[in-house]
C-alpha cells in the first residue's frame, strides 16, 4: 500500500483539480463552489450526491455558508465556526483522508488558505426501516431489529443499556470496503482477556470488501475448519443487550443486519431470546424439546438405518412385522432410500427458499405432499422412510440458529453413510468423535462445550436450564483459568 | 505450544470411565468365584487405594515433574529407561486387549459378518483422533458422555433388578483361600490394576492435593458398579446360566424388557457402552505417546499419534486371533505379568522416594 | 488446509465403502421366523426343523397388509444342519430375530435335549426371552394345526403364553431359565406343554397350552397336570407369579365361592429342626369373590374372616397334595427347594448334596401355610337380602 499521504493545498481550485482528477469517471462525485463578493473561490464542497442529503444540503447548509463568504471581512475562522455550528465537523488533514470522508457521506469544505478540510456528516443514502427480524421471529418480546446501518443498530442497543459502562471501539476492516465496525461490551462484566483477544483478531483481519459480518465471523472464529459456527450471530437489540450482560463482546458491522456475539457456547445456539420472555416451565419444556429434536434431526436416519438393516432384533415385532408389509417390493436399498430422500427433501428445502414466498410455498407443499406420496404409492420408497425424513427435516427446523440447524442437516449425511457401513458401532464412534470434536472447540478462549465443574455447577446448569428469573445466576461465559493461560501466553 | 491441565474432578470421571468401559464384559473372577466374587473385588480394590497413596505422595513430592521424570530422577537413567519399555510394553498389552475385547464382542453378538479388523480399525481411527486433541478435550469430553452412560446403566440396573430373585451372593465364603487370593489377582489384573496408567497423568492436574481423593473416589465407584454389576447378572440369569453366558452382563441386558413389545435395548446401551471402552484405548494410547515422546526424546508429539494408532491397530491385528486366547490371557498371564508395572516399579519408586527425603535430598532434586 | 483434505480422504473412504458390510439384511429380503418347532426321529437319527415364517406379500403396495404365513420343515443330523437345509427352500432370509416360542417334540425332549437347549443358547439370533414349550407328539405335527381364530398362529401363540397368567395352569419358561436350570443336576423344571385335541362343541382339533413337562436330569420326564403346575406357578420365581391371577372355588359351609386369587407374597425357607432340614413354603393371597353358589353374608367381617381361613386351609391342602406328589411320586425337585438349602445353608447342604435326590428330596416335611385375605367382596353385598 502507497502510505504516501498528498497534502491539502491552500488552493481551493487546485484541491478541487486533484479530487476530480482521483475521482474521474465517478459519475456521482459533485462540487459546490463558494465565491467571495469580488467572484473569487473562496471555498468548494465536495460531495457524492447519491450518498448525502442533497435537498438539506441545498436548503439548510450551502446559503448561510455562502452567505459568510459574501459577507465583508469574511475569515477563515468565523466560517469554520460557522459550519460547526451546522453538523457535526470532521477534520481531514490530507487528501486521502478528504477522500475517505466524501466516500462515507460527508461534505467535505475546502478553505482557501486551510492546509485542512472540514467533514460533515450528512447521510441521504436509503436506509431501511426498523422491522421485525426475518429469521429470529418471537411470539413474545420485543418486534424490534436490526437494520443495515451501523449508527442506528448501536442507538437500537444503547437504548436498551443506557449506562456509560457500555464501552465501544471502533475499527475501519476492508481495504476498499473500509466498513466500519464496531466492537460493544459492559465494562464490569466483560472479561478483559477474552475482549483483548477479540481485539487483536479484528485488528489480524485482511480483506479487501467488507459486505457483512459473515465474512469478520469466518475471518476471526478459533477453529474455521469446524462445520459448528463458533461465534453467535444475532438481528435482535434485545438479545445482544442480553448478552452483553452476560460478559459477551457484540460486533456490529456497517451494512450488515447481523451482529456477532462473542464468545459463544454450543447451548446458545440451541436457545432463542424468546426463551426468556416464557414462563421458565415452558421454556424448560421447550428447551428439552430442543433437545430431542437436536438428536432427531442428527441421528433418526442413521438410526433407522442401522436398526432396519443391522439389527432387526430391536424392532418391537409388531412393528416389524408392519416394516414388513411396507419394505416389501421397494426395490432401493435402506441406504439408497434414505440418501434419495433426504436429498430429495434438501432439495426442496432449497427451492422453496429461492422462490419468492408465495411460490415457495406452493413448491414445498407440491413437492413434499404429492411426490412424496407419489414415490409411496408407486412402490420407490417406503412409508416408514417418508415419515422418517419428514421428522427429521421438522426437527431441523427448531434449532433457533439457522447456522446449526444446517450444520446438523450436513452431518446428517456422513452419519447415513456411515451408519449404512457398520450400523450402531459406526454410530457410536462417529457420535464420539463428535464429542470429541466439539469438546475440543473454543471460542475466544471459553470452552464451546459447557461440561459439568462441581464449583461452578450453577452456572453450567444455567447453560441447559433456565432457572426462575430470582435465582438466575448472570451466567457469565468467562474464559476458563486453564485457557486464560493459555491466551496470555498465546 | 501450552499444556493444557485437567481439574481434580475430571481426573476423577476420566479415571473411572478408564475403569469401568470394559470391567463387566467378561465378568472373569465372577465366573471363578460365583457368589464371593466381591471378596475378590474389594481386596483388588482397598489394593490399589494403597498403590495409589503411594503414587500420590511420590507425585506429591516432585510437584513440577511428570511421573516419568520421577522414575528417571529416582530410579536414574538406564533403569528408568527400563522401566518405561516396561510400562510401554504393558500399556501396548493393554491397549491391544481392549481392541480385540471390542472386536471379539461385536464379532460375537452383534455384527457377525464384519471383519474385526475393520472394527479395531475404526475403533483406532476415533481413538488416535480424541488421543492427539490432547487430555484437556478426551477428560471434558468423558463429562458430557458420563451422565447419559450413568442414567442408562441406572435405568437399565432398575430394570434388570426387577428379575433378580434371591441374593446371588449366597451362600458366602464357600470358598478356599488360595481360590479367594487368585480371584483376588484376577480381579486386580483386569480391571483395577489398570489405574497405573493414571499416575501418569497426575503431574497434569491443577490440584495436586486433590489427587488420590479424586482417584480414589473414582476406584471405589468404579468398584461399586462392578459389584452393582455383577450381582444383577449373577441374580438375573442364575448362577448356571451366567457361568454358560460369553458376555453375562450383556446377556442379562438382553433381557431386560420395556412392556411386552420393546425389547433387546440393549443395541443402545452398547453404543454408549462402546464410548465408555474407547476411553481406555485413548488415555493409553496417549500416555503411550507421552512416555514414548520421552524415551526417544522427542520435541513435538503431535506428530507421534498417528504412528502410535497405526503400531496399536498392526499389534492387535497379530494377537489373540482366537477369542479363547484371550480369555486365557486374562485368567492365566495378565494377573501375573501385571504386576511388574502396577505393583513393582511405584512400590520402588515409593521406597526409594521414603529413603531419599530421609536424606534431605528431595529439595536439591527438585531444582535440578 | 491438509487436516481438511485428511477429512475429505476419509470421507470418500467411508463413501465407496458403505454397502459392503455382510451384515446387511434388508427387511425387503427377509422372511421372519415367528415359531420354531424342532423334532427328533430316533430311528433315522434326524433332526427335524419346522418353522413358521411370515413373508411380505412381494410388488403388492396397494394390499400391503396382507401377509403370508409359511410353514416348512427340513431334516438333518444335527440341528443347525436341519435348519440350514431350510433354506434350500426358503425363497428369503430366514431370521430367528423375533421367533418368541420354540416348541420341542416328545421325542427330542426325551432323546436329546442337550443339543436343542445349547443350540438355543449359543444362537444370537435366538432371544434367551422366547418360551421354550414342550409338545405332547410330534412338534411338527402341532406346527400345522390350523388357528382358532383366523389370525396368525404365532400370534396366538403368543398370546396363549401372556394368558398364563389369568389362570395359572400352565407355565412356560424362557430359555434363559430352561438353560440355567437344565445344568443344575439336584433338581428338575417343569414348562409348558402344547397338546391337541378336541374342544368342547368344536369340529376339529385344536393347540391347547396347558398343564406342564417335566423335565429332569437333561431329558423329559414326564407331563403333569394343571393343578399341579399352579402350584409350581405359586411357588417358583417372583417374575412368574408377580402377575398370576388364578380362579379358586372354595367349600365353604354349604356352599360353594369361587375368588379370583393374586399373589401378595411369597417365601421358601430352609430351617433345621434336629439337624433334619424342614422347608416353610408361606404364600400370602389376596382374593375377590366373584361367585356364590348359596346364600352367604360375607358383608358381616365374622363371615368373611371365617371365609378367609376357610380359604387358607383349602388351598394349603392343595398346594400340599401337589408337592407330596412332586416329592413321592415324581421324586424330582421341581420347585427348587434344592437351591434355597444350597444358598442359605452351605453347610447343610454340603451333608444333604450326595442323597438330596434319592433319600432326603422324597421325605423331607414341608410346611405349607397360606394366608388369604379378601379385601373385596364384589359389586353386591347378599343376593335376595339377608
Amino acid at each position: 500500500m502507497d502510505n504516501r499521504k498528498t497534502p491539502i493545498a491552500p488552493s481551493v481550485v487546485r484541491n478541487v483539480e486533484t479530487l476530480r482528477r482521483r475521482f474521474a469517471d465517478h459519475g456521482s462525485i459533485s462540487f459546490h463552489l463558494f465565491e467571495s463578493r469580488a467572484g473569487e473561490p473562496v471555498a468548494a464542497a465536495a460531495y457524492v450526491n447519491v450518498l448525502v442529503d442533497e435537498k438539506r444540503l441545498y436548503r439548510q447548509l450551502i446559503p448561510p455558508i455562502a452567505e459568510r463568504f459574501r459577507a465583508d471581512g469574511a475569515d477563515i475562522e468565523s466560517v469554520a465556526e460557522a459550519v460547526r455550528a451546522l453538523g457535526i465537523e470532521q477534520p481531514a488533514s490530507d487528501m486521502e483522508e478528504a477522500e475517505r470522508l466524501i466516500t462515507d457521506a460527508c461534505i467535505v469544505l475546502f478553505i482557501e488558505g486551510m492546509t485542512e478540510a472540514l467533514g460533515m456528516n450528512l447521510p441521504g443514502y436509503g436506509r431501511r426501516a426498523i422491522e421485525e427480524p426475518m429469521l429470529e421471529v418471537s411470539v413474545r418480546g420485543p418486534r424490534a431489529g436490526f437494520i443495515e446501518d451501523l449508527n442506528t443498530n448501536m442507538g437500537l442497543i444503547y437504548r436498551r443499556l443506557k449506562t456509560s459502562k457500555l464501552k465501544s471501539k471502533s475499527y475501519v476492516v476492508g481495504n476498499e470496503s473500509r466498513t466500519d465496525v464496531k466492537l460493544l461490551y459492559l465494562e464490569d462484566q466483560a472479561d478483559v482477556r477474552v475482549l483483548r483477544e477479540i481485539e487483536r483478531r479484528l485488528a489480524a483481519v485482511r480483506l479487501n470488501v467488507v459486505v457483512d459480518s459473515a465474512q469478520i465471523e469466518e475471518w476471526i472464529q478459533d477453529s474455521p475448519y469446524s462445520p459448528f459456527s463458533q461465534i453467535q450471530n444475532t438481528e435482535r437489540p434485545d438479545r445482544v443487550a442480553t448478552a452483553l450482560n452476560q460478559g459477551k463482546v457484540a460486533i456490529l458491522t456497517d451494512g450488515s443486519p447481523n451482529v456477532l456475539l462473542a464468545p459463544a457456547i454450543f447451548t446458545d445456539f440451541l436457545h432463542p431470546s424468546e426463551d426468556l420472555y416464557e414462563k421458565f416451565y415452558f421454556a424448560n419444556f421447550l428447551r428439552g424439546l430442543r433437545v430431542i429434536t437436536l438428536f432427531v434431526s442428527l441421528f433418526l436416519p442413521s438410526v433407522y438405518i442401522a436398526l432396519t438393516t443391522f439389527h432387526l432384533e430391536m424392532i418391537p415385532t409388531p412393528l416389524m412385522l408392519t416394516f414388513l408389509s411396507t419394505k416389501a417390493g421397494i426395490p432401493l436399498p435402506t441406504f439408497l432410500e434414505a440418501l434419495l430422500m433426504e436429498i430429495a427433501f434438501e432439495v426442496l428445502r432449497e427451492a422453496s427458499l429461492r422462490l419468492p414466498q408465495a411460490i415457495g410455498q406452493s413448491v414445498s407443499i407440491v413437492g413434499a405432499l404429492i411426490i412424496g406420496e407419489a414415490a409411496v404409492q408407486s412402490g420407490i420408497v417406503s412409508r416408514p422412510m417418508v415419515i422418517v425424513v419428514a421428522l427429521t427435516g421438522i426437527a431441523s427446523f427448531t434449532i433457533p440458529s439457522f447456522n446449526t440447524a444446517i450444520t446438523l442437516r450436513m452431518l446428517r449425511f456422513p452419519l447415513i453413510f456411515v451408519a449404512a457401513w457398520t450400523g450402531v458401532l459406526g454410530i457410536a464412534l462417529s457420535m464420539f468423535a463428535l464429542v470429541l470434536h466439539l469438546c475440543s472447540l473454543k471460542s475466544f478462549g471459553v470452552y464451546y462445550m459447557p461440561t459439568l465443574e462441581p464449583k461452578r455447577w450453577r452456572d453450567v446448569v444455567g447453560h441447559y436450564v433456565l432457572l426462575p428469573i430470582r435465582h438466575r445466576s448472570l451466567s457469565k461465559t468467562e474464559a476458563s483459568p486453564e485457557s486464560r493461560e493459555g491466551l496470555e501466553h498465546e | 505450544m501450552i499444556r493444557e491441565r485437567i481439574t481434580p474432578f475430571q481426573l476423577g470421571c476420566l479415571c473411572f470411565s478408564f475403569l469401568s468401559g470394559f470391567s463387566t464384559l467378561y465378568l472373569l473372577e465372577a465366573k471363578l468365584l460365583m457368589q464371593d466374587v466381591w471378596i475378590a473385588n474389594l481386596t483388588a480394590c482397598l489394593f490399589i487405594l494403597m498403590l495409589l497413596k503411594m503414587n500420590a505422595y511420590v507425585q506429591n513430592q516432585y510437584p513440577h515433574a511428570n511421573m516419568s521424570d520421577i522414575i528417571d530422577i529416582v530410579l536414574g537413567k538406564w533403569l528408568g529407561k527400563l522401566a518405561h519399555a516396561f510400562y510401554l510394553l504393558g500399556m501396548l498389552g493393554l491397549g491391544v486387549l481392549s481392541l480385540r475385547s471390542i472386536s471379539v464382542f461385536y464379532t460375537s453378538a452383534i455384527l457377525p459378518g464384519t471383519s474385526p479388523n475393520l472394527i479395531m480399525l475404526l475403533v483406532v481411527i476415533v481413538t488416535t483422533y480424541a488421543a492427539s486433541l490432547g487430555l484437556s478435550t478426551i477428560a471434558r469430553s468423558v463429562l458430557v458422555i458420563l451422565p447419559f452412560f450413568v442414567v442408562s446403566i441406572v435405568a437399565i440396573g432398575f430394570f434388570i433388578y426387577q428379575d433378580v430373585e434371591a441374593n446371588p451372593f449366597m451362600p458366602q465364603l464357600q470358598h478356599p483361600l488360595p481360590l479367594l487370593l487368585y480371584g483376588s489377582l484376577i480381579s486386580f489384573g483386569f480391571p483395577f490394576c489398570k489405574s497405573y496408567v493414571m499416575v501418569f497423568l497426575f503431574s497434569e492436574v491443577t490440584h495436586q492435593k486433590k489427587l488420590f481423593k479424586s482417584c480414589s473416589i473414582a476406584v471405589v465407584f468404579s468398584c461399586a458398579y462392578l459389584l452393582i454389576a455383577t450381582y444383577l447378572t449373577i441374580g438375573s440369569l442364575g448362577d448356571n446360566m451366567f457361568k454358560t453366558a460369553m458376555f453375562p452382563f450383556f446377556s442379562s441386558i438382553q433381557l431386560v424388557k420395556f412392556g411386552e413389545y420393546i425389547e433387546r435395548i440393549e443395541i443402545l446401551i452398547i453404543a454408549i457402552w462402546t464410548i465408555m471402552t474407547m476411553y481406555e484405548i485413548i488415555v493409553l494410547q496417549y500416555v503411550f505417546v507421552q512416555i514414548a515422546g520421552r524415551l526417544f526424546g522427542m520435541k513435538a508429539l503431535k506428530p507421534f499419534y498417528l504412528p502410535v494408532g497405526v503400531f496399536f491397530f498392526a499389534v492387535a491385528t497379530k494377537s489373540f486371533v482366537n477369542p479363547a486366547e484371550l480369555v486365557a490371557y486374562d485368567l492365566k498371564i495378565l494377573p501375573v505379568s501385571v504386576n511388574l508395572n502396577a505393583v513393582l516399579v511405584p512400590v520402588c519408586v515409593f521406597v526409594l522416594t521414603l529413603f531419599k527425603k530421609r536424606g534431605g535430598s528431595v529439595q536439591e532434586l527438585n531444582h535440578s | 488446509m491438509s487436516r481438511f483434505r485428511r477429512f475429505a480422504a476419509l470421507g470418500l473412504l467411508t463413501c465407496m465403502l458403505v454397502g459392503c458390510s455382510p451384515d446387511i439384511r434388508e427387511i425387503s429380503d427377509i422372511a421372519l421366523v415367528m415359531l420354531t418347532a424342532i423334532d427328533y426321529d430316533e430311528q433315522k437319527r434326524d433332526y427335524v426343523f419346522t418353522i413358521n415364517c411370515i413373508d411380505a406379500s412381494t410388488n403388492d403396495a396397494q394390499n400391503s397388509a396382507k401377509k403370508l404365513e409359511w410353514i416348512a420343515s427340513a431334516s438333518g443330523k444335527t440341528i443347525l444342519e436341519a435348519a440350514r437345509n431350510l433354506r434350500s427352500r426358503a425363497g428369503k432370509i430366514l431370521v430367528w430375530q423375533h421367533d418368541k416360542f420354540f416348541l420341542i417334540g416328545e421325542g427330542a425332549a426325551r432323546n436329546s435335549l442337550y443339543e436343542v437347549v445349547d443350540f438355543l443358547s449359543r444362537n444370537r439370533d435366538i432371544r434367551l426371552s422366547g418360551y421354550l414349550v414342550v409338545s405332547q407328539g410330534t412338534a411338527s405335527d402341532l406346527m400345522r394345526i390350523k388357528s382358532e381364530t383366523g389370525d396368525l398362529i404365532s400370534n396366538e401363540t403368543v398370546g396363549r403364553i401372556k394368558n398364563e397368567q389369568l389362570w395359572g395352569k400352565s407355565l412356560s419358561l424362557t430359555i434363559k431359565d430352561v438353560a440355567d436350570y437344565y445344568g443344575n443336576p439336584y433338581r428338575g423344571f417343569v414348562t409348558g406343554k402344547l397338546s391337541r385335541s378336541m374342544p368342547v362343541a368344536g369340529d376339529r382339533e385344536v393347540l391347547f397350552l396347558s398343564g406342564g413337562s417335566v423335565i429332569h436330569q437333561g431329558k423329559l420326564a414326564g407331563w403333569l397336570p394343571g393343578k399341579d403346575v399352579l402350584a409350581i406357578h405359586l411357588i417358583i420365581k417372583k417374575k412368574y407369579w408377580r402377575e398370576l391371577e388364578f380362579p379358586q372355588t372354595v367349600p365353604f359351609r354349604s356352599a360353594k365361592i369361587s375368588l379370583l386369587m393374586r399373589v401378595a407374597n411369597r417365601s421358601v425357607r430352609m430351617r433345621q429342626t434336629d439337624g433334619q432340614p424342614v422347608f416353610d413354603v408361606r404364600i400370602g393371597l389376596t382374593g375377590t369373590v366373584l361367585t356364590i353358589d348359596k346364600q352367604v353374608n360375607l358383608a358381616n367381617p365374622d363371615t368373611l374372616r371365617e371365609l378367609e381361613l376357610a380359604a387358607g386351609r383349602f388351598i394349603e391342602g392343595e398346594l400340599k397334595a401337589s408337592l407330596n406328589r412332586f416329592q413321592q411320586q415324581l421324586k424330582i425337585d421341581v420347585v427348587g427347594f434344592s437351591d434355597i438349602a444350597r444358598k442359605y445353608h452351605p453347610q447343610a447342604w454340603k451333608r444333604m448334596e450326595k442323597t438330596w435326590s434319592t433319600a432326603i428330596y422324597p421325605t423331607v416335611p414341608v410346611r405349607v401355610h397360606v394366608d388369604v385375605s379378601i379385601p373385596a367382596i364384589g359389586m353386591s353385598k347378599v343376593l335376595g337380602g339377608d
